[in-house]
Parts: C-alpha cells; sequence; structure tokens
C-alpha cells in the first residue's frame, strides 16, 4: 500500500505473470513506454492502450499570472502535455477492488449516510434505491446506476464560449470609435427624450382644446366657460374659445334657430367654422386665435425635427460602422491603436452634416406647405411652452420659421398635415428601433469595472481591456467567478 | 494511434513475435493495474506516474427529476507526465 513502483518492481511483476526471462520483461517493459512517449513527441495526438487507457497530446493555452514575490504581471507560455484517461474497465476494476477490500457493505453505508443530509425532500425513492441494490446486487451495480444518472446532468457547456466569441470579433473596435458614437448616441437620446417630452406637452394641450372645443359646443352657457378657460390657462385657448363663442355669424344663429339641429351636426359647424378661421388668418397677431391647427401643426414639426435628428445621427454611427466592419479583418485580434479615429471620424461627419444641410434645406422646400401653416404660429402668438419647446430641439429651425413666418400663408388644410405627421411619426419609429439596435455597441471603458454585454466573454473583456486573452484568469480571479463560462449579464466586473 | 499500432510498432521494435507481444503487454498492464489497485503507485523512468486516486463522495442534483444523488467516492488512475517528457515535448 502506498508505495512507490518503480520500473523494476513492473518489470518483476512481468516476470511472474508472462514466466519469461528477466531480460525479455525489461526490454518489453522499456519498449513499451519508450514506444508511447516518442509516438506522442513525434506528433500523433493519442496513444490507445487496451486496458490502461489512452495517453492524449493537450496543448495548454499561454496564460496571465502574477510574480508572488513583487506582484509584478508575468505570462506563463503555454506548453503541451500529455493527458491520462483511464479506459473504463480499469476504474471498475480499481473500485471492485476497493470494496471487495473493504467489505460490500461499507460504501452502500457511507451512501446511506451521506444521504438524508443532502436528500432532503425528493431523497427517499432514491436513497431506498441505493439500499436495495447494495444489499441484493453487488455494490459496483450501484456504482454504475449513480453514474448513469451524472451522466445526464453534465454534458452542454463546452462549446458554447466559443461560438460566442465568434461572433463577438465581428464587434471588436477602437475604443476612440466607440466613444464616439457612444457620445452620439447619448446625444441623439437627449434630443430625442427632449423632443418627445416636447410632443407629449404638445399632444396634451391638443387634446385639451379639443376637449374645451366639445364642451363648449355642448354648453349652452358660453361666457363663464370662456371666463374660466381665460383666467387659468393660456391666451391661445382661451381665445380660441372666445373666438368660437364670439363668432356670431349666420352658421351660428341658424343653429340656434334650428334647435333640432344634432350634437354632430353642430359640431361639425363649429370644426367648418375654425378651418374657415384658419384659412383666413395670415398676420401673426391673427394666428394666435386658431389654437387647435397651430397645436397640431406644432407637433408635426416637432416630429419633423427629431426625425432628422435621428436620421442624421443613424447616418453618423451606421458610416463610423461600415468603416470599422471593412477594418476588422485585416487585424482582428490586435488591439486597435488610434489609428482608428482620425481616419473614421474624419471623412465621415463632414459627409454626414453636409447632407444633413442639404436634407435640412430640401425639408424647407418640401414642407413650406406645412411649415406656411405651422410656422408662422411660432414665434409671437405662441405660449411659451412650446416656444422653448421648438427652440432647443433644432437650431435650424427657427431661422426657416422667422422666414416663412413673412410670407402669406396659404392654408391647405388639415389633411395635408396629417398625412406628414404619419409618415414622419413612422420616420420617427424606425429611429427608434434603429436606436435600440445601436444599444448593444455602447460600452463603458471605465478602467476600473466593466458591464458584461450580451454575447460578450471574458476573453473579450481581457482582449480589449488588456489587449491579450492570457488576462482572463486574473479577472476571473479578482472576481471569484464560480462559472467563468456563464456571467450574468450586466454583471459588473471588477478589472485587477 | 491504437493498440494494434501500438503492438505492431512494439513487435518491430524488439523482435519478438506479435503473440509474445501481446501476452507480455497483458501481463504488463496487469501488473501496473494491480499495483495501482493496491495503492501503490508506478513511477517509469522518461514516461511518468501512474497513481491511484481517491475521488471524493459529492453531491449532485438532477434538474429534471429535481433530486439530489449522492455520488459514492471512488478510485481512479491519475497520470502525470515526467519533467523529461515535457522537455521532450515542449523542446523547440
Amino acid at each position: 500500500m502506498n508505495e512507490k513502483l518503480s520500473f523494476q518492481n513492473i518489470a518483476d511483476l512481468i516476470v511472474q505473470k508472462a514466466d519469461v526471462p528477466k531480460k525479455t520483461a525489461d526490454t518489453f517493459a522499456k519498449a513499451f513506454f519508450d514506444t508511447i512517449t516518442d509516438t506522442l513527441v513525434a506528433g500523433e495526438e493519442t496513444v490507445k492502450v487496451k486496458g490502461l487507457g489512452v495517453f492524449k497530446l493537450v496543448s495548454m493555452g499561454s496564460r496571465e499570472s502574477v510574480n508572488v514575490s513583487n506582484g509584478e504581471r508575468i505570462v506563463i507560455p503555454g506548453y503541451k502535455k500529455v493527458a491520462f484517461t483511464p479506459e473504463d474497465g480499469v476504474v471498475e476494476f480499481l473500485n471492485r477492488k476497493a470494496v471487495e477490500d473493504e467489505a460490500a457493505s461499507v460504501s452502500a453505508v457511507s451512501a446511506v449516510a451521506d444521504a438524508p443530509e443532502v436528500q432532503e425532500i425528493p431523497a427517499v425513492v432514491e436513497e431506498d434505491k441505493v439500499e436495495d441494490k447494495a444489499e441484493d446486487a453487488s455494490p459496483v451495480e450501484t456504482e454504475k446506476t449513480v453514474e448513469e444518472l451524472i451522466q445526464v446532468a453534465e454534458p452542454t457547456h463546452v462549446e458554447e464560449p466559443q461560438d460566442a466569441f465568434a461572433g463577438i470579433d465581428m464587434l471588436i473596435s477602437t475604443p476612440e470609435s466607440v466613444e464616439e458614437v457612444r457620445q452620439q448616441y447619448e446625444e441623439a437620446k437627449a434630443r430625442m427624450e427632449v423632443a418627445v417630452e416636447e410632443a407629449r406637452k404638445a399632444n396634451a394641450e391638443k387634446v385639451r382644446l379639443e376637449k374645451l372645443l366639445e364642451r363648449l359646443e355642448a354648453n349652452a352657457v358660453p361666457e363663464s366657460v370662456v371666463e374660466l378657460q381665460g383666467g387659468e390657462t393660456k391666451e391661445g385657448e382661451a381665445e380660441a374659445a372666445e373666438k368660437i363663442e364670439n363668432q356670431p355669424s349666420g352658421e351660428v344663429q341658424d343653429k340656434t334657430s334650428a334647435e333640432e339641429a344634432t350634437e354632430g351636426e353642430r359640431r361639425q359647424r363649429a370644426f367648418d367654422r375654425l378651418m374657415n378661421e384658419s384659412s383666413r388668418k395670415e398676420e401673426p397677431q391673427e394666428t394666435r386665435k386658431w389654437g387647435w391647427q397651430f397645436w397640431t401643426a406644432a407637433v408635426v414639426v416637432f416630429l419633423i425635427v427629431i426625425g432628422f435628428l435621428l436620421y442624421q445621427t443613424f447616418r453618423n454611427i451606421e458610416a463610423v460602422e461600415k468603416v470599422q466592419m471593412a477594418e476588422m479583418p485585416a487585424k482582428p485580434t490586435k488591439y486597435p491603436a488610434k489609428k482608428g479615429k482620425p481616419t473614421i471620424t474624419q471623412p465621415t461627419v463632414p459627409v454626414a452634416s453636409s447632407s444633413a444641410h442639404k436634407k435640412d434645406s430640401a425639408a424647407q422646400a418640401t414642407k413650406s406647405e406645412t411649415s406656411r401653416i405651422s410656422t408662422p404660429s411660432t414665434p409671437p402668438a405662441q405660449p411659451a411652452q412650446s416656444a422653448q419647446s421648438v427652440q432647443p430641439v433644432s437650431p435650424t429651425k427657427p431661422a426657416a420659421a422667422q422666414k416663412t413666418e413673412q410670407k402669406p400663408a396659404a392654408a391647405k388644410g388639415v389633411a395635408n398635415d396629417k398625412k406628414q405627421e404619419k409618415t414622419v411619426t413612422k420616420d420617427k419609429k424606425q429611429e427608434k428601433a434603429v436606436a435600440k439596435d445601436k444599444k448593444p455597441e455602447q460600452k463603458p471603458t471605465r478602467p476600473t469595472s466593466h458591464v458584461m454585454q450580451r454575447g460578450e466573454s471574458l476573453t473579450r473583456v481581457s482582449q480589449k481591456y488588456y489587449g491579450t486573452k492570457d488576462s482572463v484568469q486574473a479577472i476571473i480571479r479578482k472576481n471569484k467567478l464560480k462559472d467563468p463560462n456563464n456571467v450574468p449579464l450586466g454583471y459588473v466586473i471588477k478589472l485587477p | 494511434m491504437t493498440n494494434k499500432e501500438l503492438l505492431e510498432k512494439l513487435s518491430q521494435k524488439t523482435n519478438f513475435e506479435m503473440d509474445e507481444v501481446k501476452k507480455l503487454s497483458s501481463s504488463l498492464i496487469e501488473s501496473v493495474l494491480e499495483s495501482l489497485s493496491d495503492g501503490n503507485s508506478v513511477t517509469i523512468q522518461g514516461f511518468g506516474s501512474l497513481e491511484p486516486r481517491e475521488k471524493a463522495s459529492r453531491k449532485i442534483y438532477n434538474p429534471t427529476t429535481k433530486t439530489y444523488l449522492v455520488v459514492p467516492p471512488k478510485k481512479t488512475v491519475g497520470y502525470k507526465m515526467s519533467a523529461a517528457l515535457k522537455d521532450r515535448l515542449n523542446a523547440k
């Protein structure tokens, strides 16, 4: 027991077993082990020895470690080693021997003794099984069954990191450009949020105005309502309301005289009146009177502006990405240095901005109709809220608005506006979706920690921050990760 | 390399008959295994050492049946290559 047998002992055993001269046994045993090693050294991957197991050549990758004495980071170079997997029969043989030696009951007892601790709920069946088998058949069999059960649980998570890695490699990019993309993305997001906020306000106002209109229509006593609303709310609303009431046109008289007129008809008429009014208004002073139309127009303007901003930023991002993609295959694994940034940003930014300008002018041209309707109302008559809302979102727009303001507005009705609004909202949705897609690209470059992204492996993280895959072990150690192949999404990794 | 190839190579190397080689190799393996099962480790110069290793019992959980199982301790064979072999493999 626990002796260290040498070559000579084995040779002696062979002599006993095979009944051959000592010399033969010696030479044979020597040749036997030499052949195995020679074959492996010659580059053969595996050597199968029947009755013993498989000797396999395994390459160990280089990894990074720390010099214990001075804390320096050192790279342990990769090397080849021989791994040995014993045959099933060998393991069985060893265990059977052990069991026979130590009396059959022991293993069964130990198995059962351990069981109650762990097998809290469902254990009973399994426990019984083990016991029965231990008593009935040989203990080896019980072990076998257990082993079979183990087999089920174990396989599956080996290939995964490799696959994920292949996909991610494409995304490797220079930190600068990533930074830039992120900035752009952040800007776009901020702008979008502001715009959405404004749009929502505008929408709320619109709804309120519509409600007010309805109420006024329904109410028999208009004066009080007008006073109330005018007192609390904005000028535009109040005046719009007043307008409706103070216009004693023929229609209104008709309406009052024809008491049978239904609610729907009345509303329709009021709507028509509003339309007529708004179409008549050409000067800014008068524009304040058609609040309802103004609000829809304001919404349209917002959406257009948002759409353009998003489109611009998206184009920027896309251009940058394209250049990156083109660069990738050339140097995929190397940590991309600062070269990337100027080549990427300088060409793309001017293009994008110029195109944006073009687009803006084009927009002015194409949307002159809508702007004629919408923009006059923008600066003076506007309630404070919407004035604020337009200006921060679009630096180019106010100028355009002022220009078109002086032009006589040819009102075309709401139908056009609605159409435009629809298309613009569609655009906006697309942009939103695109922006969402971009999100995974966002990579924090904080030096001390890293948030795991979808599909990212530790190897990637190591590659990104250290330029080598060898730091994976260091990261794992630093974070005390139990399963390096399965780091939860969003997990914040401390970087050593 | 399969077992057959190994034996053929051995037969060439030692100039023994195939039958002889088979008999010898089986007796060699047997003696190694017996030593191992007796708890002794076998160290061969230039090759490495084979030693019996104890695997402790462990508790496993079967997620499909939601049951815990105790895997009994078992013995297996461990191998560690010799420094000489490592040097030979990683020369160049």
